[in-house]
């Protein structure tokens, strides 16, 4: 189960945030030229292959099983509660919806106000940071949970791809990208790991062992639905 | 060039969104098990993951970012 579970996870993960790249990338091509988007991301993939490349076997080299399972596990459910947090508020109507199309223009206004220079670093940056996320989930997956690497990799792989083709036949931000469900889920998946593997890593022992992971992603939902409905009350006076 | 205090605020950013609650729920949750794991038995499972249950909830108490 663990495999296919992560490479769900990093699939729909990796696909968000690689829409949001997509649309930095998108707006940096039509404002300051292609060559200079398209290089910025390859500069991009290339320092992320570096950093990967480097932080993911010194990590499960060097640091004990147990220790790397409480790191990951307090780390992703860092990251889960981020996410979760965020779609919670949306639905209950407290933030708004996140509008790709509207970030392209502000991206597209913005762009033009400055030079070329300014252009690669925003697609740089970009490409950078949504893709670090990517990587960070991929690694903490693999290194937590051996022979997962390549279910986790493979999931990220193909958001990428699909991703990157849509983005090259619309060449057009993606407004139609149920963002904000796909961010429950992937919230409700880090936390529902991080809290199993940090769990295990302090010696807990799951009432159901790793079957217990179905009820943590349950209570968590329940959880989560249960705070959206709360609140969406409106407030008394 | 950005300076170390705006590099830490943008790591904090990036890994906890700017949540107080957040990892103080976790860090309490830790302290927690690693203290009474041994006299709460069976317990020390469903009590780690009640008080992340917690966190989530509180962490939505906090202002909208």
């Amino acid at each position: 189960m663990n495999g296919w579970v992560a490479a769900g996870t990093t699939f729909i993960a990796s696909g968000l945030e690689f829409v949001e790249a997509a649309t930095i990338v998108l707006a940096v091509g039509y404002t300051a030229g292609w060559r200079v988007a398209l290089s910025a991301t390859a500069w991009a993939i290339g320092a992320l292959v570096v950093i990967t490349g480097l932080l993911g076997p010194a990590l499960i080299r060097w640091v004990a099983l147990n220790d790397l399972k409480i790191g990951i596990g307090i780390f992703l459910t860092l990251f889960g509660y981020t996410w979760l947090r965020k779609a919670i508020w949306r639905y209950a109507g407290r933030k708004a919806m996140r509008d790709e199309e509207a970030a392209f223009e502000a991206g597209v206004a913005d762009l033009r106000k400055h030079e070329h220079r300014y252009a690669f670093a925003t697609a740089f940056n970009g490409v950078l940071l949504e893709g670090l996320e990517v990587a960070v989930i991929v690694l903490t997956f693999s290194a937590a949970r051996a022979g997962t690497f390549l279910s986790a990799a493979a999931g990220a792989l193909a958001a990428a791809a699909i991703v990157a083709g849509a983005a090259v036949l619309l060449r057009h931000p993606f407004s139609r990208v149920p963002e904000n469900a796909m961010g429950f889920i992937v919230g409700i998946m880090l936390l529902s790991f991080g809290t199993f593997w940090s769990g295990e890593g302090l010696g807990l022992h799951w009432w159901q062992g790793e079957g217990t992971l179905l009820w943590i992603v349950g209570f968590y939902l329940a959880c989560a639905l249960l705070l959206v409905a709360a609140w969406k009350r409106p407030v008394r006076a | 060039m950005e300076t170390a205090g705006a590099g830490v605020k943008r790591a904090y950013k990036f890994i906890a969104g700017n949540s107080i609650v957040t990892p103080l729920g976790i860090a309490l949750a830790i302290g927690v098990t690693l203290a009474f794991r041994h006299s709460l038995g069976w317990w020390a499972a469903p009590c780690y993951l009640g008080i992340l249950l917690g966190t989530l909830a509180a962490a939505t108490l906090e202002p909208v970012q």
